[in-house]
């Protein structure tokens, strides 16, 4: 081998394919390996530049455990499905490693989890894609992983998993993308449902049917009609039920506890939204039975959007919750047609019930 | 802390306090965005690119340039003011977050990618901050200073764009053959134009076709260029210089920014960065480099910015005052300023005909021109922009009065003759385009409040039936819809002088009538 000539290591790569030899011999003969090789002045030099020019540390031992250990299986399936395509994406995998790395997100002290997870789970799984568009490919799945962990609401390692399943029926790195969109509300994501069920409704239909075959759907009207119900059918929609009735999800909280309220907020219908208010911010909440999420937004105009509920809406709550509407611990109520939204006077949370007309 | 360490130092966020970057849409392509570039046009990063974006601002006017100014006044509560000296100048203290328009409009023209000319005496630092946008785009400080095109009476187009090799110049047999080295600064995203007025005229076309255009041609090859944002300096505003610039090259300047002076009081600051040999645009923090995919990310999130249909009804009624001009024509729709200037027909020899308007009320008699329709879009464009920097998703009046003054500074002229700039304190006004636009537009608005056209626009309630669209209306409908358009222009005949505000509301109901008519005509034919 080149490197057994080679000075002792000075630079970042050299340094990790002397830590690669040592760890095994496997690993120096792996495509990994002969990647980091192959490049071995350019990879130094995109190293020296990022923390020098740009002035990010990236620490190399640090790096080199990170390419070894999350890299390598992903470098072998790609190897295993397109050898002529190793170097690129070992190109490209390296570029976004030390952005990462730099910033954070991966590294022995990162405070992520799902970038290494990524790494090492779902991008393997992903080699015909990673093959064909390793940048936009392996960005994509870790940006998603990353604004999933930061959701409270998500479900982000459920989302890797079924995400593992999708790469197996998807034709294109566009399709596979479209079905973690559709995925990432499956599993939490509730502010991406409108956009979510519109692909859904787009994509191929067995690409549709193979991720969501937990709704049990035979063709695409069958599942578009079961993944457009907001909640489960069942107890919630009994009408009678009143004092066993829980909430389907209880969202919000204090900003000291790392909530989105300052106060206890209020809730309003705004259009076709459920919507909150603090003291400071207008809020829109997203829910339903694949989760609960509020999010900021600007200001509306001045109650421009509005729904004040008629005589016979708060006649209908009011005969469903009797406490919600003038009830002394209650500080607001709104309901959508399919949620009702119940804030308490001493509370920072919102209190979401599954609600529809009879 | 070092010396160094202290002008390195960035603003914490958040620089803006109770503004966190907001949607009032949840685009579900948002899942991919992340600290990750996916290498997509649409790409940005999670981290908010309006907070990078002023935290680039406060370290260039904590830092970089000494411009204690803060023209640029937002107020979020009655703010104080202090009237000084015999001609009653106003002082406001700003009670938001306020500031410096000679930073913030460069900074603000590289974030939309438009061209923006630096204007001011020499040692103001034009082509200082000029060099920090440079350095911001990613570019290493070399290769900015390198690419910096300095004006001068010699520079020819090959100096400007580039040379044919002289190998293929003798060995080609077509113009195609000719290989040309061009310049690098064409390939750039930041491109310095240093005192443009000393450019030659010829030089000066070869440049309009680069800014306006965005490609450069030379023996029949063709370079295209990247979007980027320009940065052009002179020392007199005036059409000064060695050379006359020409009409079309200033008009492709989209905003006009005014080097101020030195604050005398800022003169140890000055010490200490002579003393230490800072120079600021060679300590510009990483952390505030925008990356190419993070440039293409701002622009496309200005864009996004919202303008309220208020708002927008405002720059309309504002624009419609200038181009009216009564005089010029018999038939209303060349009743403009571009028609007596078509004629070279001095618009004071015509504006001798009475007319009954109230001279100094007319808003449309201040200016020798008319708004275009490149410096509407401009206009939008570094109104959201502002907008977007203060971390707002829709663009609130404030922007608008704030931002249009830069933009029009050159695209209006003043018609010095008005008896406006007589009156009261008014003759500052010939010389401060920047108040003078600015008080142009607060009395657009006052005459907007005063018609109460929020509330009370026959043309909007014209309009806004006509865009529900023609189909399934009944001959009836129609019939009402023209009664109405003729009941309008016809009281508005009987009660007022004409104005051009008016001039765009007749001409707009003169095509609705018309689009009815013609529908009128063809369901009688149908029926």
């Amino acid at each position: 081998m080149a490197q057994e000539s080679d000075p002792a290591p000075t630079t970042p790569v050299s340094e990790m394919q002397a830590s690669a030899m040592q760890a095994s011999a496997m690993q120096a003969s792996s495509p990994l390996a002969q990647a980091l090789e192959w490049g071995r002045e350019r990879f130094n030099a995109r190293y020296e530049h990022h923390t020098k020019a740009l002035r990010r540390p990236v620490d190399p031992k640090e790096f080199s455990i990170h390419l070894m250990e999350n890299m390598g299986t992903l470098v072998d399936a790609v190897a295993a499905h397109d050898p002529s395509s190793v170097n690129r994406v070992v190109e490209e995998l390296f570029e976004i490693s030390l952005e990462l790395m730099s910033a954070g997100y991966v590294g022995l002290h990162s405070r992520y989890r799902l970038p290494e997870m990524v790494f090492r789970q779902l991008l393997p799984a992903t080699a015909p894609f990673m093959a064909q568009n390793p940048r936009l490919v392996a960005g994509s799945l870790i940006n998603a992983a990353l604004a999933m962990e930061s959701e409270p609401s998500a479900r982000p390692e459920e989302w890797v998993e079924r995400m593992k399943m999708a790469a197996t029926v998807a034709k294109t790195p566009k399709g596979l993308l479209d079905a973690g969109i559709a995925l990432s509300w499956h599993c939490g994501m509730a502010h991406f449902r409108s956009g979510a069920l519109e692909l859904a409704r787009t994509m191929p239909v067995d690409l549709a049917l193979h991720i969501f075959h937990r709704e049990g759907a035979a063709n695409r009207n069958e599942l578009m009609e079961r993944l457009s119900t907001k909640w489960t059918p069942g107890e919630e929609d009994d009408h009678t039920v009143k004092k066993t009735r829980k909430p389907v999800a209880v969202i919000g909280g204090f900003t000291g506890f790392g909530g989105p309220f300052g106060a206890p907020p209020t809730v309003y219908q705004d259009q076709d939204s459920l919507a909150a208010r603090d003291d400071i911010a207008d809020f829109i909440i997203f829910a339903d039975r694949f989760g609960a999420v509020v999010k900021r937004r600007e200001p509306a105009e001045p109650q421009s959007g509005v729904v004040k509920p008629d005589k016979e809406t708060v006649r209908f709550v009011k005969s469903v919750f009797p406490n919600a509407v003038g009830g002394p611990q209650t500080k607001s109520w709104a309901w959508d047609g399919t949620t009702l939204a119940i804030t308490l006077k001493v509370s920072h949370k919102v209190f979401l019930f599954s609600l529809r007309r009879p | 802390m070092s010396i160094l360490d202290r002008f390195r130092k960035v603003s914490e966020s958040p620089t803006k306090p109770g503004e966190t970057p907001t949607q009032n849409k949840f685009d579900v392509a948002d899942l991919y965005l992340g600290p990750v570039d996916t290498g997509q046009p649409s790409q940005a990063p999670a981290a908010g690119l309006d907070e990078k974006l002023r935290q680039a601002y406060f370290w260039i006017v904590n830092h970089g340039i000494i411009s204690p100014f803060y023209d640029i006044e937002y107020n979020d509560g009655p703010p104080q003011t202090f009237v000084f000296g015999d001609l009653k100048a106003n002082v406001t203290l700003p009670s938001d977050q306020s500031y410096s328009s000679y930073v913030l409009l460069p900074l603000l023209n590289l974030a939309a990618k438009r061209r923006c000319l630096l204007v001011g005496g020499p040692g103001r630092g034009k082509t200082a901050i000029a060099m920090i946008m440079g350095v911001l785009a990613g570019y290493p400080l070399k290769e900015v200073k390198r690419a910096i095109q300095h004006g001068q009476p010699q520079m020819t187009v090959t100096d400007l764009l580039g040379n044919p090799l002289p190998s293929t110049m003798v060995s080609a047999k077509s113009m195609d053959e000719v290989v040309i080295a061009w310049r690098k600064w064409l390939g750039m995203r930041v491109k310095i134009i240093d005192e443009y007025n000393r450019i030659p005229t010829r030089t000066q076309s070869a440049l309009l076709t680069t800014m306006g255009d965005n490609y450069a041609e030379l023996y029949d090859q063709i370079f295209e260029c990247p979007e980027a944002a320009w940065y052009l300096t002179a020392n007199d505003d005036a059409g000064g210089g060695t050379y006359q610039v020409i009409e079309a090259l200033r008009d492709r300047i989209d905003v006009v920014v005014k080097a101020l002076h030195f604050n005398t009081r800022f003169l140890s600051e000055l010490l200490l960065r002579v003393e230490e040999g800072i120079r600021p645009e060679e300590i510009v923090p990483p952390s505030i480099i925008f990356t190419d995919s993070e440039l293409d990310a701002l622009g496309s999130r200005i864009l996004q910015v919202e303008m309220a249909p208020e708002l927008i009804r405002r720059l309309e009624f504002f624009a419609s005052h200038f181009e009216f001009f009564e005089p010029a024509a018999r038939q209303i729709e060349y009743m403009t300023k571009d028609t007596a200037k078509l004629a070279s027909v001095e618009l004071a020899t015509l504006e001798a005909q009475a007319t009954g308007k109230d001279k100094v009320a007319d808003l449309g008699g201040q200016t020798l021109n008319g708004v275009s329709v490149r410096a509407l879009m401009t206009a939008i464009i570094f109104i959201k922009a502002m907008a977007f920097f203060r971390g707002a998703s829709r663009a609130s009046f404030e922007d608008a009065r704030q931002m249009i003054p830069f933009v029009l500074h050159d695209k209006l002229t003043p018609n010095l003759n008005s008896p406006y700039f007589e009156t009261g304190s008014n003759s500052a006004l010939r010389v401060d385009r920047v108040s003078w636009i600015r008080a142009l537009f607060d009395d657009s608005c006052k005459e907007y409040d005063r018609l109460d056209l929020d509330r009370d626009d026959a043309v909007a309630n014209v309009e806004s039936v006509f865009e529900k669209g023609l189909d399934g209306v009944t001959e009836k409908e129609v019939k009402a819809q023209l009664v109405q358009i003729e009941r309008t222009l016809g009281k508005w005949s009987k009660s007022r002088k004409l104005y051009g505000h008016m001039f765009d509301d007749i001409l707009k109901l003169k095509y609705l009538h018309q689009r009815y008519s013609n529908y009128l005509k063809w369901l009688q034919w149908n029926r």
